[in-house]
């Protein structure tokens, strides 16, 4: 018999703690009949059993008694719920950080006393690095908002001609990562370890903090009116900045990862699931699966560009690009719900596509040993010149007519180089010696950003180049701290986000 | 009412749906409260905290885990034991509430019997206050919140044994304390 505890005819009885979850029907239903067959037998237990019964009847009695018919005063009530139902999740200023930290402390002045120390510290150490940031006086290029990631804080300049300068600086940004500006230019969003921080590019805006993970992904709405994220925990969310509220549109235990991609109306988000593509309608939270990694153990599938709402979702297989560099990519064929593969591999550098797909569908690409500038909305394919061969970086110019390439790691200014596929033309675009390209941006169809490491290697430099000759080669910024770009995961757009605005 | 519908219409930061949840748990979240505390205005201050932190964290709650009344419970149980710790509760509140107009529902069908059966409850509430705090949470979740053993050591944060073993331990600290009180309860009120 399973049991314990002798009485003093030398039986074998079951112990205290089975016999009242005998009484209280807590026992699995084998070993409750196990008990009751012995309880129906052996009446010191069924005494036992007895007692326990008739006690815990008159607790549970008792108290339903008397707690049932309690009722809470008013007081009880949704409103201050609601209240705190619409403030933003961790929208917290210092002083109020500060002051949770310290209330109910003894050492109240010690801390602040230490608090002001530090705050002192850092700031001096963040003004000098404002200081140290050398800007034009004289900027000709088209309305533009850069972020300038310095030691410890985040400058966001407007380059605006006489009106060029600083706006706004966010402090204690740490290392800062993936700086992006929203399309509006409204915001500026980036990651610092566990928590992406939204800012407002205007002085005295907000900043929303939102805790994440550091696997955490994002994607700004068409209209910049959102942001999507994975949060590293398994959820896609829709961020409503006007609002400041967010919509769980996935839950965790479908285990969305990586960066959503939204369609280019902004009324549908792709979304990579472990076994595939899916995509979900923000207003509704209705999703749909797209398609199925084509080999399930060894390919990954993750939205790579949304070209048309109805028709045309590129993927590449982020596993393959994870281990080989080259990445296969895919059309995804949104009514057929499957991925068909095209015959071109995207380059992956960090996790990511190296060389951004264009807005309109073109994407440079490596076909067999050859570079290929595919029109991905046509399907034709053009072999790139061998002189451009696995440029450091690539973008397409918005409408796709040109495509700007950083080659080479000279210091004599010749890295820069465009490239028109339709017309089969090179344009080398000379720059003033002395320091190395390391990546490109267009500002606009008519202008484009390149940052520059000077001979130094510590700082970088942001210039306006004209593709019509308009004017001169320009640098506009100088002496920003370079990031160590040989640590895991840290790239250029950790240190610069630019982004040209019509005013 | 499909709770889990309205659960995640919550977690997807539809207030009404917050609401709807605040209005359904409101009574049992201040009762098990006022279970575990004794004190009205304390029960009432721990319950409005509980569905507080719940709802504004609502996204955090994972049915698969449990619940959600067990989240909401385990909430009210920590909320409680925080209050308890910030003050110090008088000994017998919740008998001391009973007596000053709180009326016990008459169910039963003379006075002479309810007057045993009310004399027995109040025996036995007060010695209900003589437990100590995680004894009385036993008690309480089992007997009023009608948790199984598994969810009564996950709302105290304890092994299911743990659990078994509070509520057997606090069963016979109420026999002790209640004396003959036990053998003066009406034969006619035996389980059969």
């Amino acid at each position: 018999m399973a049991g314990r505890g002798d009485d003093s005819l030398g039986d074998k009885h079951y112990d205290a703690d089975i016999l009242l979850a005998y009484a209280l029907d807590q026992l699995p239903p084998d070993q409750a009949a196990q008990v009751g067959a012995h309880v129906a037998t052996c009446p010191a237990c069924k005494a036992i059993v007895s007692e326990a019964q008739h006690l815990t009847w008159q607790i549970d009695r008792a108290l339903h008694e008397s707690l049932d018919s309690a009722q809470p005063s008013p007081n009880l009530r949704f409103e201050p719920i609601s209240h705190a139902w619409h403030q933003p999740p961790r929208r917290v200023t210092y002083p109020y950080r500060l002051k949770r930290l310290t209330s109910g402390f003894v050492i109240l002045p010690l801390l602040v006393l230490l608090a002001l120390a530090i705050t002192l510290l850092v700031s001096f150490e963040d003004s000098f690095a404002r200081h140290n940031l050398q800007l034009t006086r004289h900027y000709s290029g088209p309305p533009a908002l850069v972020a300038v990631a310095l030691d410890g804080s985040i400058a966001i300049v407007r380059l605006h001609g006489a009106q060029t300068g600083i706006v706004r600086e966010i402090r204690h940004a740490g290392n800062p990562h993936n700086l992006s500006f929203s399309p509006n230019g409204r915001w500026l969003a980036f990651r610092r370890g566990g928590t992406l921080h939204l800012v407002e590019t205007r002085a005295e805006g907000l900043h929303v903090k939102l805790d994440l993970r550091e696997s955490a992904a994002w994607a700004w709405s068409p209209d910049g009116a959102a942001l999507a994220y994975t949060d590293g925990r398994g959820q896609l969310l829709r961020f409503d900045l006007a609002s400041q509220t967010q919509t769980l549109l996935v839950p965790a235990v479908d285990g969305a990862w990586g960066a959503p991609v939204w369609s280019p109306d902004g009324t549908q988000i792709a979304y990579a699931v472990p076994h595939g593509i899916w995509r979900v309608d923000p207003a509704t939270g209705y999703s749909v699966e797209l398609a199925r990694n084509p080999t399930p153990d060894s390919a990954l599938l993750a939205p790579a560009a949304w070209l048309d709402p109805d028709t045309l979702l590129l993927a590449w297989d982020a596993r393959n690009g994870e281990q080989t560099s080259r990445a296969a990519l895919y059309h995804v064929d949104i009514s057929a719900r499957q991925a068909v593969s095209i015959d071109a591999e995207l380059l992956a550098r960090g996790g990511a596509i190296a060389w951004p797909i264009g807005a309109d569908g073109h994407a440079l690409a490596v076909r067999g040993d050859r570079l290929v500038a595919l029109d991905l909305v046509s399907d034709a394919a053009r072999p790139v010149p061998e002189q451009l061969r696995y440029p450091l970086a690539a973008e397409w110019a918005p409408g796709g007519q040109w495509l700007a390439t950083v080659l080479s790691e000279k210091r004599d200014g010749t890295g820069l180089i465009l490239y028109a596929p339709d017309e089969a033309r090179i344009v080398p675009v000379p720059l003033p010696e002395g320091a190395i390209e390391k990546s490109v941006t267009w500002a606009g169809p008519e202008h484009l950003f390149v940052l520059r490491q000077p001979e130094d290697g510590d700082t970088l430099e942001l210039w306006l180049v004209s593709i019509a000759g308009k004017h001169k080669p320009q640098r506009i910024l100088a002496n920003v701290p370079a990031p160590d770009t040989s640590s895991a995961g840290r790239q250029w757009h950790d240190a610069i986000a630019t982004l040209a605005v019509n005013s | 009412m499909d709770e889990v519908a309205v659960i995640r219409r919550a977690q997807a930061g539809d207030e009404r749906a917050a609401r709807e949840l605040f209005e359904i748990h409101q009574l049992r979240t201040y009762r098990l409260a006022l279970g575990l505390l004794g004190d009205p205005a304390d029960a009432e201050e721990v319950a409005q905290d509980a569905l507080t932190y719940a709802l504004l964290n609502i996204y955090r709650y994972n049915p698969e885990l449990s619940s959600f009344s067990t989240w909401l419970h385990t909430i009210t149980v920590s909320r409680a034991r925080d209050k308890r710790r910030r003050k110090i509760l008088p000994s017998v509140p919740l008998a001391q509430w009973l007596g000053v107009g709180n009326q016990i529902r008459d169910h039963a069908p003379g006075p002479e019997a309810d007057a045993l059966r009310r004399e027995a409850e109040r025996g036995l509430l007060l010695a209900l206050n003589q437990l100590s705090p995680k004894l009385r949470e036993a008690i309480v979740l089992r007997f009023y919140a009608d948790c199984t053993y598994k969810e009564m050591g996950e709302i105290m944060g304890c092994s299911l044994n743990t659990a078994r073993s509070r509520l057997r331990l606090a069963i016979q600290k109420l026999r002790a304390n209640l004396g003959d009180e036990t053998v003066r309860w009406p034969v006619a009120e035996t389980i059969r």
